[in-house]
């Protein structure tokens, strides 16, 4: 019994792949104390084949999560697991799977992008030149110049080839596209959907740009203050995170009222009951709302037929429904409300 | 094949894409029979992610549209015209299920919607 583990687990590593159905990335309990910022309790994990989003405002810790699972930081508590693998005792097994490319990515820059390539495909057992030669030559990154000759977005592009050219079976990015125009954005985005295409390779990349998760990530963890506040299916934190707008609910005498005391005297009592709704069980369905004139606009995180039907209770009316985008969310969370 | 989704469109991502293949098989651009591309390939053509892409094909196959064979991939189904016509039924009433509701929650009553539909049909 134990050989035949033995001899399965040596065929599994001789194929590279660490445990094959393990998740590409697992965080559990990761903790990290600084003297001004605490990293608690993160855990999240990334299903093999699939696009994560790790999306949180500046200093919320991203950039943390990520050196730590790349053992740039050490953790003080918990564990990470990539492709199965425990990412300290097995760190060089580990990265020779990964492919990272950090926030602001220094290159020596009097070299050329060729002799980049040679520098670091020497770490590399995977390395595949001939692949790094078509990716640069498809981001139009000409190999002999020098890398100080590069735009901002060249760079970011070059630093993809390097990360790209083992054949990595996860993508670690840190803010990949922020600072780039948008075509190179586009053309950033579009490699990560071509590298998942394999259906064995996954993609983690953190961003404070919401627009590039909304469209290409299977997943989206959101971070805020240290600590995760959601991590799901996209499409199905898009499917609870809802608008919810209606007319205040006015009593017809007051509709009707000729004089504007009284429609005023109305809208201030439609108001109170709306408010007074609030603060009970609903109220705890909303992230958010604002009453602007007579009209009263939520946002909720748990939408529902059962809350549709009791917002129309208290409307009177069936309430309108529109989706939020990832942006709206991050700001209710960043807000920081009781509820949600 | 062409799926364009769009992202400011309230009608869910992965509906969108429904509604765009099931037209495609309605109106006969997609053959019966014919293949489709993989979940991953749409993905990437359309700009979706894998999962809103993997949620449509899902719903398609519900619907009897296409089928998908482990290892070959997912085809149209072999629609006959009656099944195509039930199918083209189903989104008709799926569609007026919407109007109605927005037509009452607004206040207007069944009678005044009949009327409404009597003089489209004119």
């Amino acid at each position: 019994m134990a050989t035949a583990t033995a001899t399965a687990r040596a065929a599994t590593m001789a194929r590279g792949s660490g445990a094959a159905d393990a998740p590409a990335l697992m965080l559990s309990g990761v903790g990290k104390r600084y003297p001004k910022f605490e990293l608690r309790d993160v855990s999240f994990a990334l299903p093999r084949g699939y696009i994560m989003g790790f999306i949180g405002p500046n200093g919320a810790g991203k950039s943390t999560t990520i050196k730590i699972i790349m053992n740039m930081v050490r953790k003080s508590t918990g564990a990470v697991k990539v492709l199965g693998l425990d990412h300290v005792a097995l760190e060089t097994e580990v990265k020779r799977h990964v492919g990272y490319l950090g926030e602001e990515p220094h290159f020596y820059e009097e070299v050329t992008p060729a002799w980049l390539g040679g520098f670091v495909g020497k770490y590399y057992p995977t390395w595949d030149a001939r692949l790094y030669k078509a990716t640069l030559e498809r981001f139009g990154i000409e190999q002999s110049k020098r890398v100080k000759t590069l735009s901002k977005g060249m760079k970011v592009k070059l630093g993809l080839a390097l990360a790209l050219s083992h054949r990595p079976e996860l993508l670690i990015l840190d803010e990949p596209t922020s600072g780039l125009d948008p075509v190179i954005r586009h053309d950033v985005l579009a490699e990560l959907m071509s590298v998942i295409q394999d259906e064995r390779r996954s993609v983690f990349f953190s961003t404070h740009i919401t627009q590039d998760v909304e469209k290409v990530a299977d997943y989206v963890t959101f971070i805020n203050d240290g600590r995760i506040v959601i991590s799901d299916v996209k499409d199905d934190v898009l499917a609870r995170w809802k608008r919810v707008s209606f007319p205040l609910p006015l009593r017809p005498e007051a509709r009707s009222a000729s004089d504007p005391a009284g429609l005023e005297a109305g809208v201030a009592e439609a108001r109170a009951k709306v408010e007074q709704a609030m603060r009970g069980a609903l109220g705890r369905a909303f992230a958010a709302y604002k009453i602007d004139g007579l009209t009263f606009t939520g946002i909720t995180c748990a939408f529902s037929e059962d809350v549709a039907r009791e917002v129309g209770h208290l409307a009177g009316t069936r309430p309108r429904v529109l989706p939020v985008s990832l942006d709206d969310i991050l700001v209710a969370i960043v807000r920081g409300s009781e509820a949600c | 094949m062409q799926v364009h989704v769009s992202y400011s469109n309230p009608v869910p991502l992965y509906r969108q894409i429904v509604d765009q293949i099931r037209e495609k098989v309605l109106s006969g651009e997609l053959a019966p029979g014919e293949s489709l591309p993989s979940i991953r390939q749409l993905a990437e053509q359309a700009g979706t992610s894998v999962i809103t892409t993997k949620r449509a094909y899902s719903e398609l196959e519900a619907e009897g549209i296409i089928v998908t064979r482990a290892g070959l991939g997912s085809f149209v189904a072999d629609l006959d015209a009656e099944r195509l016509k039930a199918i083209r039924m189903r989104a008709l009433r799926g569609r007026l299920s919407e109007i109605v509701a927005d037509a009452r929650a607004s206040g207007v009553t069944d009678e005044e919607f009949l009327r409404l539909v009597r003089e489209a049909m004119r």
